[in-house]
């Protein structure tokens, strides 16, 4: 019986692929991150989940050889979140020791 | 490339070479056995990077325990900085060199004694100076007391982690995550030595600041998620503050770059070193701009809005405890070394040895003391601000943040571009001489015009320029004899 390929040659499958695993996991992470963006019930989770996925797109942009590019989009876009999120908690209705309110 | 003695990464290489080829060059795989060989380099290059930034932060902590002490006595920064090496009436406490089996360091003790005579603190606070110096005595039969902060290590690691109930648990929990895994990031960009270093990528710069500006995010989401409104007002505070200042801190960093015309630190401290001149001595304003905007994103003393200890409790780190708190606390001052590090390496030149020209045997000693130094030497202003100054208030930090800060280093960005365009001596590849002193000189002498801003008619009719003025001076010589 032939055995799996990774089983035979550990060393050169993860040697080999490292770019492709690297890629796996960073998508893998973006798309759960884009989801749990839309699906969480409150503001800090889903801004954490915006945080996840804009890490991973810039790993993305690192495997892709653009540096540049994965600087700017952790620079640029995570001050954003801090703003979003910072408008996220002045408008929405967080209930702060909940006893006291109403 | 400077040469240095200590080629580290050199020799790792070398070691790993060596490894490689004697045991996955025998086996099947012999084609790996360069990547396995890079790959252990650059793993043991970062543990050892980590390992030495880890240790030496240890030295912060004591400068800022000892420096801070003698500050706080009102002795004055001369007297402080001599506390560094010296004790007080002659006798430096602990004196561990003595209790060393086999006595290799009484000559050493001997030369001490010698120093504490000649220029110790001669002052007669017993009291004081004993309970400044506790650091000796804490665990002085097991470890000097340099090694204090290994001792609370241990306290925090033994106690226990608790949770607010009304908390939000997951936020509360991944907030440190990021705060501390973001602030370690931060090292991996900052080189020790031409080849120390662990990664040098070619944007390592604008890594550097995408790392440094991610913390911030952590803190506000630790002060939104421990549910309670002083956290939260801390949180809050951070965050304004801190997306305030980010911007001039980058404007800043990219007139050293536009300075040196690279985005890798290590191209940007090679330049200073090959065109002669410090940055420090071309961009005055800005290097005091980054001090100030570094202490502002560091959160210590004068900007400390957002752990406010007198309104806020201890702002966003309030519900925190234990391992977690005291990871934090780590993580601020490593932000604060990181800060110390990259003021050497953008405005003194790094590894450059001061007078590396002139002076023969200076290029002997290795470049990556020079690195500490510099920073220890920055610490030792960090340190002075928090205790000469005051806490501001919000609107103030804001406003000197965006109406003062913003437009002057955007001035200074225009500086450092007529600088490089058409000052610097593209050809010889070096500065003209004059450049740098004329600059200097003008900036120091608008400092000091500037800062004379004391009406000196007042000073004179009020003997003491106090708002408070005690009618009895305290009993001299009860006391503080």
């Amino acid at each position: 019986m032939e055995l799996p390929a990774f089983l035979m040659d550990p060393i050169g499958d993860i040697f080999g692929s490292i770019e492709g695993i690297a890629f796996g996991i960073m998508a893998v992470i973006a798309i759960a991150g884009a989801l749990g963006t839309v699906y969480s019930k409150r503001v800090a989770h889903s801004m954490l989940s915006l945080i996840m996925c804009f890490f991973a797109v810039a790993g993305v942009f690192l495997l892709a050889n653009a540096e540049m590019l994965a600087a700017i989009q952790i620079l640029v876009y995570l001050g954003s979140v801090m703003l979003v999120f910072a408008f996220g908690v002045m408008l929405s209705r967080r209930q702060i020791m909940e006893e006291d309110f109403e | 490339m400077t040469d240095d003695i200590l080629d580290m990464r050199g020799w790792v290489r070398a070691a790993m070479d060596f490894v490689s080829e004697n045991t996955i060059g025998m086996s099947r795989h012999w084609e790996y056995t360069d990547s396995v060989a890079w790959f252990l380099t650059e793993f043991i290059m970062c543990v050892m990077v980590f390992g030495g930034i880890m240790t030496t932060l240890l030295v912060l902590l004591w400068m800022e325990r000892k420096l801070l002490g003698r500050f706080m006595d009102r002795r004055g920064a001369r007297t402080s900085l001599r506390s560094l090496w010296v004790g007080e009436n002659g006798v430096t406490a602990g004196e561990w060199w003595n209790q060393l089996p086999f006595g290799p360091g009484v000559p050493g003790g001997m030369v001490n004694k010698l120093l504490n005579e000649f220029a110790g603190n001669d002052h007669e606070l017993e009291a004081v100076s004993r309970v400044q110096n506790r650091s000796y005595h804490g665990v002085w039969w097991l470890l000097p007391g340099f090694f204090q902060n290994l001792a609370d290590g241990m306290k925090f690691l033994t106690k226990e982690h608790m949770v607010p109930e009304k908390a939000d648990r997951f936020v509360f929990e991944i907030a440190p995550f990021l705060i501390i895994a973001t602030t370690v990031m931060c090292f991996t960009f900052i080189p020790l030595g031409p080849h120390f270093y662990s990664n040098n990528s070619e944007m390592s710069i604008l890594f550097l600041m995408a790392v440094f500006s991610v913390a911030p995010l952590g803190v506000f989401f630790a002060g939104w998620s421990s549910n309670n409104k002083y956290t939260l007002l801390g949180g809050i505070r951070s965050a304004a503050q801190l997306t305030a200042y980010e911007i001039p801190l980058l404007v800043i960093v990219l007139s050293v770059v536009v300075l040196s015309g690279s985005f890798n630190v290590i191209e940007v401290i090679e330049f200073q070193a090959d065109s002669g001149v410090w940055n420090i001595f071309l961009l005055p304003m800005g290097s005091v701009l980054f001090l100030v905007v570094m202490v502002a994103e560091v959160e210590r003393i004068p900007f400390d809005m957002p752990e406010a200890e007198a309104e806020l409790v201890e702002g966003w780190w309030t519900e925190y405890g234990g391992m977690r708190w005291g990871l934090m606390f780590a993580s601020e001052y490593l932000r604060t070394y990181a800060a110390c590090l990259l003021f050497a390496h953008f405005f003194l030149g790094g590894w450059e040895a001061p007078f590396e020209d002139t002076l023969p045997l200076i290029g002997l000693v290795p470049h990556i003391l020079w690195v500490f130094l510099k920073a220890w030497f920055m610490f030792i202003f960090f340190v002075w601000f928090r205790a000469a100054l005051h806490r501001v208030r919000t609107d103030q930090i804001l406003e000197f943040g965006w109406r003062w800060l913003l437009p002057l280093s955007l001035v200074n960005l225009v500086m450092a571009t007529v600088l490089r365009l058409w000052v610097y001596d593209g050809v010889n590849e070096e500065w003209p001489i004059l450049v740098p002193i004329l600059i200097t000189s003008i900036s120091l002498a608008l400092f000091i015009l500037l800062s004379i801003d004391e009406d000196p008619e007042a000073l004179e009719a009020q003997t003491r320029p106090f708002s408070v003025q005690t009618v009895d001076v305290a009993s001299p010589g009860q006391h503080r004899k």
